[in-house]
């Protein structure tokens, strides 16, 4: 049962959001504080642990969340199952936010972000470089998920009240809609060598990973539990939607999507440890103390989410299924906060735990993102299972795009 | 309504798993020192910790000196290479005994750095030296991940920062390094590698019962330019030198990525197949429905 | 303090010397030996009451360069109070008494026994000790003799404490220590070595005043050096040393790191070998006056097989990183674990994962009703 997306309407400056575009506030402040003063004022980021937790966090576990539009695009595109539209954009628009988000985070991370043109000029590109490659690709791919809101966008804009606007929306969305094969395409190939790179940025560091989480195959592990972030964060995201605004869920939808990141949990489970046994390493699961917690704090997260998912029933169940959603954020999460940060040791005697300043802005960042995601949801056609009556109120409180009154 | 086959999952896999093959391909072929390399021998057994090498080094790159932030800014000693040290002399602890420990960047002959830097801000000049160009970096700090030795470092208080270490003094051309220039026991030697390695076997091997036998970065992490010997007592774990494997440590990184994306093939063919399988679809659609699959 | 109206005090009143002065000597005195201020004061009792211990001097090979440091202090004019600090009752250069006179002396002193045996100069062993004869006495037998009737034996200078110069190589008389030859045969007395060439004085008037006042010798190290002399080597307390440590050297005489006082360690100074107090106590109660004060890198001269061994200019590794503090570690402690910071993150944590817990369940509950 498909249902069109429309606009949510409604209100725009509700005390939520005001809340929101003060965190936005906040965000600007520390970013002129860095700015002004480097990047150790604020942040506790130091030689030993060059990449504290904005690596992991913000663009790693974000685009880990924002990884649902190449979940959902994967099982919709790859085999065809048109089923799965009604969820497509919403997981798009997250995407964007979240890869603009990373982005942006990136942006602010980088000592001498004025010399970013470099990954715009070929001519200076070390191809050995895996980090070149994440950062084209995740520019490119943030491109491309804006370009795939194009449509909801001009749908919206085919309506507007100014010819000139509507004409132009109507003569762009076909031309669009034909490049669409080509732009999904991209979407595909472009997290899938960015997402496993994220993890293959620490191949390198052998000698100053912990043995239980180095391996050649970080690549493999980081791709496919991006998927079942992915899977995780559509769910998640779909719930809080829904509660927030109480649009309708397509349960069975839901439930049908979610029995490949089942596969996909165990598949990893199975993948970490048949590597970890191929190198003899077992038995340091229980021996590495608080280094083995972790490690089975990860793998429960994916093992109780793999297990729980075969169960038709469980699925069926909104709220279990929304649990294993998180479930699934959070092994991912964990994953990959584990990879940067507490596998890591540059050498003994260093330490590193974040600033709360540098925990804000990780927050203050994902407030960004929150708020052009509700905007978008409440100005353009983005979500699904919303009532009729719902879309045809306009949005107030803020001059909305394309002139409705 | 469409359930998912055992089939369907298997192609899923596959499509997420032909990123990440990795061993089977080739390992990348090391990059070994040169003989006429230029590179440095520390004798810790000589080192008297006068620190000449260290306010050398200061001199010669013109750096500030540190200030302690913990005491409020007086002018201090570092505790290590930092943003503005380039060279630092540490004390060890061995077995019954101490050492003084230079620490540098050792100008490995298969850099870690070197290769995972995005726009070869880092990169080899002649003689081997591992030279910074701060036109093409970013500061993304990545050298910093990929360093077994940790040496590069950031400069975390400016809004202009860059990434600090030695560079052999390459700088003041034939003068060579200031630090060797200065040092008062000849403890640190400037020069070729290969005569350096040749005076360190020289030495190690005429005092057995005194030398640990081994030359650290004869074949550490692939080789470094800086080589070092060390008495018995004060191990070269103990001098803060890491147990590295023969290997370089990019071969790994560099063998999975190039392995996956040789010519660029794995990428090309993924983004076809869907493309093709986008168009076929619609195809269908439009000859079953009339109307394309709006997106 | 007024029965201090010794003839000590009326000489020394009549010598331009008051005895504030005299307290202050011995006051020092007891300073450079590491006692309490009041020793000092008791020393001059015992010096006004006329308990003087018996000194007998004794002169092998040397150049009685010790004997003249200690007359070479010339403000207060306290060689005229040492010897009222002590009764010296042998003195080969001091004496205007020669021949048998002088051997008579030494005939008494002895016979007298429990004095404090200086000894300055050494001895030699080849062919019995021929090479050094005095009043038809070889030095062997002479020393031997006058430690057997000692209460203590002290050894001034490095010839005496270890051979020094004369025992330079080749060393062709064969010359030694005292302690040496007191080792061989088999003297067991209290034995001090105050090396140096010369030995600073006051190493000296210390360490017999506090004999003479406690009857007690100074803590001593295992070459018998009095710890509060030669505990710590020159390189310890050398006033150079921020320029070691800064690694500003003077590489040639009278280049630019010279003229400015740099450390002379490029030069050969020996001071991280070698243990005396000459960087604090210097010569001729002149400050500054002593060799690396002037410009000449310390040369080891109190240190066997350093002084008189190495050459001048030939710089030696040095074995012990002295004030180890000074030098950061190979894996120093570097960044933290905000408390406050830990505790928000644990929160903050918490609060998400009992949020979702919350919801799922809530959730749940609806979707079963």
């Amino acid at each position: 049962m498909t249902a069109h997306e429309r606009p949510l309407g409604g209100r725009i400056l509700t005390p939520f959001f005001k809340l929101l575009l003060a965190l936005c506030g906040v965000w600007v402040v520390l970013v002129v504080i860095r700015l002004l003063f480097g990047l150790g004022a604020v942040s506790a980021q130091n030689d030993g642990y060059a990449w504290g937790i904005w690596k992991p966090l913000n663009v790693v576990t974000f685009t880990g969340i924002a990884a649902g539009a190449y979940a959902v695009g994967l099982v919709t595109y790859l085999f065809n199952e048109g089923e799965y539209h009604p969820v497509i954009r919403s997981a798009v628009m997250a995407g964007a936010m979240g890869y603009t988000l990373a982005g942006t985070s990136v942006l602010i991370d980088l000592g001498r972000w004025w010399n970013l043109w470099v990954v715009f000029w070929p001519p200076v590109w070390n191809l050995n470089s895996v980090l070149l490659e994440v950062a084209i690709c995740v520019m490119a791919y943030t491109m491309v998920l804006w370009v795939e809101i194009g449509p909801s966008v001009l749908e919206k804009l085919e309506s507007s009240s100014s010819a000139k606007v509507s004409g132009a929306a109507r003569r762009l969305l076909p031309m669009l809609q034909r490049a669409m094969p080509f732009v999904i395409a991209t979407a595909i190939l472009l997290p899938s060598m960015h997402q496993s790179s994220l993890g293959g940025l620490f191949m390198v560091a052998e000698t100053k990973m912990h043995p239980l989480w180095h391996t050649s195959w970080l690549s493999g592990l980081f791709l496919l539990s991006c998927v079942t972030m992915g899977f995780g964060a559509v769910v998640v995201i779909e719930n809080l939607t829904a509660m927030t605004w109480g649009k309708r869920i397509d349960q069975k939808l839901l439930a049908r999507l979610n029995v490949v990141p089942a596969w996909l949990s165990l598949g990893y489970v199975v993948l970490r440890l048949g590597d970890l046994a191929a190198k003899g390493r077992l038995g340091l699961i229980a021996s590495e103390g608080l280094y083995s917690f972790f490690f089975l704090l990860e793998l429960a997260l994916f093992l109780a989410p793999g297990l729980l998912l075969l169960s038709p029933r469980w699925r069926a169940n909104r709220g279990k299924l929304f649990g294993t959603g998180l479930l699934l954020l959070f092994g991912g999460a964990l994953y990959r906060f584990d990879t940067y940060l507490v596998a890591y040791q540059p050498t003994p005697g260093w330490h590193y735990f974040p600033y709360v300043r540098e925990m804000l802005f990780s927050v203050c960042l994902a407030a960004i993102g929150v708020t052009v995601y509700v905007l978008f949801v409440k100005l353009f056609p983005i979500l699904s299972g919303v009532d009729e009556a719902a879309a045809t109120t306009p949005p107030r409180g803020l001059k909305a795009a394309g002139g409705a009154e | 309504m469409t359930t998912f086959t055992r089939r369907d999952v298997l192609r899923v896999v596959a499509a997420t798993g032909a990123a990440a093959v990795a061993d089977v391909a080739e390992a990348r072929e090391p990059h070994v020192a040169k003989p006429d390399d230029l590179g440095m021998l520390f004798d810790s057994t000589r080192c008297v910790g006068c620190r000449a090498c260290q306010t050398a080094c200061k001199e010669a790159n013109e750096l500030p000196y540190d200030r302690h932030a913990v005491s409020g800014g007086e002018y201090d000693a570092p505790l290590d290479l930092n943003g503005t040290t380039k060279n630092v002399i540490k004390l060890a602890h061995g077995e019954g005994d101490t050492a003084y420990m230079k620490a540098q960047c050792m100008h490995c002959a298969d850099p870690a750095c070197v290769s995972v830097c995005m726009a070869g801000a880092l990169h080899k000049v002649k003689g081997g030296v591992v030279a910074y160009e701060k036109n093409t970096c970013v500061g993304c700090r990545y050298c910093q991940i990929g360093c077994p030795f940790n040496v590069p470092k950031f400069q975390w208080f400016t809004a202009v920062p860059v990434i600090v270490k030695c560079e052999l003094c390459r700088h003041r051309g034939d003068k060579g390094a200031a630090c060797a220039e200065v040092c008062p026991r000849s403890a640190v030697v400037y020069g070729k590698r290969a005569e350096l390695l040749a005076e360190a076997k020289r030495r190690v091997a005429a005092a057995p019962e005194k030398y640990e036998q081994k030359v650290y970065g004869e074949t550490d992490g692939g080789g470094t330019n800086v080589l070092y010997v060390t008495s018995r007592k004060v191990s070269f774990a103990a001098l803060g030198l890491p147990t590295l494997p023969e290997h370089p440590l990019p071969q790994l990184s560099e063998t999975v990525q190039h392995g996956i994306y040789k010519f660029g093939i794995a990428p090309i063919a993924l983004w076809t197949a869907v493309t093709v399988m986008q168009l076929r679809a619609r195809k269908k659609d439009e000859a079953g429905h009339g109307h394309g699959e709006g997106k | 303090m007024n029965d201090m109206g010794s003839e000590v005090f009326a000489r020394a009143e009549s010598t331009g010397v008051s005895r504030r002065d005299f307290i202050k000597v011995c006051s020092a005195a007891a300073a450079a030996v590491g006692l309490p201020a009041w020793a000092g004061e008791k020393m001059a009792e015992n010096a006004a009451k006329g308990k003087k211990p018996s000194v007998v001097w004794l002169h092998f090979q040397e150049c009685t360069g010790c004997t003249e440091s200690l007359l070479r202090t010339s403000h207060p004019d306290v060689g005229a109070l040492i010897l009222d600090l002590v009764s010296i009752d042998y003195h080969e250069t001091l004496f205007a008494a020669a021949g048998k006179q002088i051997e008579a002396a030494l005939e008494t002193a002895k016979h007298a026994g429990g004095y404090v045996l200086v000894v300055e100069g050494a001895i030699p062993k080849k062919q019995d000790g021929i090479y050094c004869i005095v009043g038809g006495k070889k030095a062997v037998d002479s020393l031997v003799e006058c430690a057997q009737q000692a209460a203590a034996i002290i050894c001034i200078g490095s010839c005496a404490s270890w051979g020094g110069v004369p025992s330079a190589a080749p060393n062709p008389t064969d010359a030694v220590g005292a302690p040496q030859i007191l080792k061989e045969k088999g003297i067991d007395k209290p034995i001090v070595t105050l090396p140096g060439c010369p030995a600073n004085p006051y190493n000296l008037l210390g360490t017999v005043l506090q004999f003479a006042t406690f009857g007690t010798l100074p803590k001593l190290d295992e070459k018998a050096r009095p710890l509060f002399a030669y505990g710590r080597v020159i390189h310890e307390d050398c006033p150079r040393r921020p320029h070691f440590d800064a690694g500003r050297f003077a590489a040639v005489y009278g280049d630019e790191g010279h003229r400015n006082g740099h450390c002379l360690y490029k030069l050969g100074c020996k001071g991280p070998q070698t243990h005396a107090n000459c960087s604090l106590l210097h010569f001729c109660e002149v400050p500054g006056a002593w060799p690396i004060g002037i410009g000449h890198p310390c040369v080891g001269c109190t240190e066997q097989g350093v002084g008189f061994n190495v050459p001048i200019h030939q710089n030696l590794p040095i074995d012990k990183p002295t004030a180890p503090m000074a030098y950061p570690g190979t894996n120093e402690p570097q960044g933290a674990v905000g408390p406050i910071a830990a505790g928000v993150a644990g929160l903050a944590i918490g609060a998400v994962v009992g949020a979702g817990f919350v919801a799922s369940k809530k959730l749940s509950k609806e979707e079963e009703q």
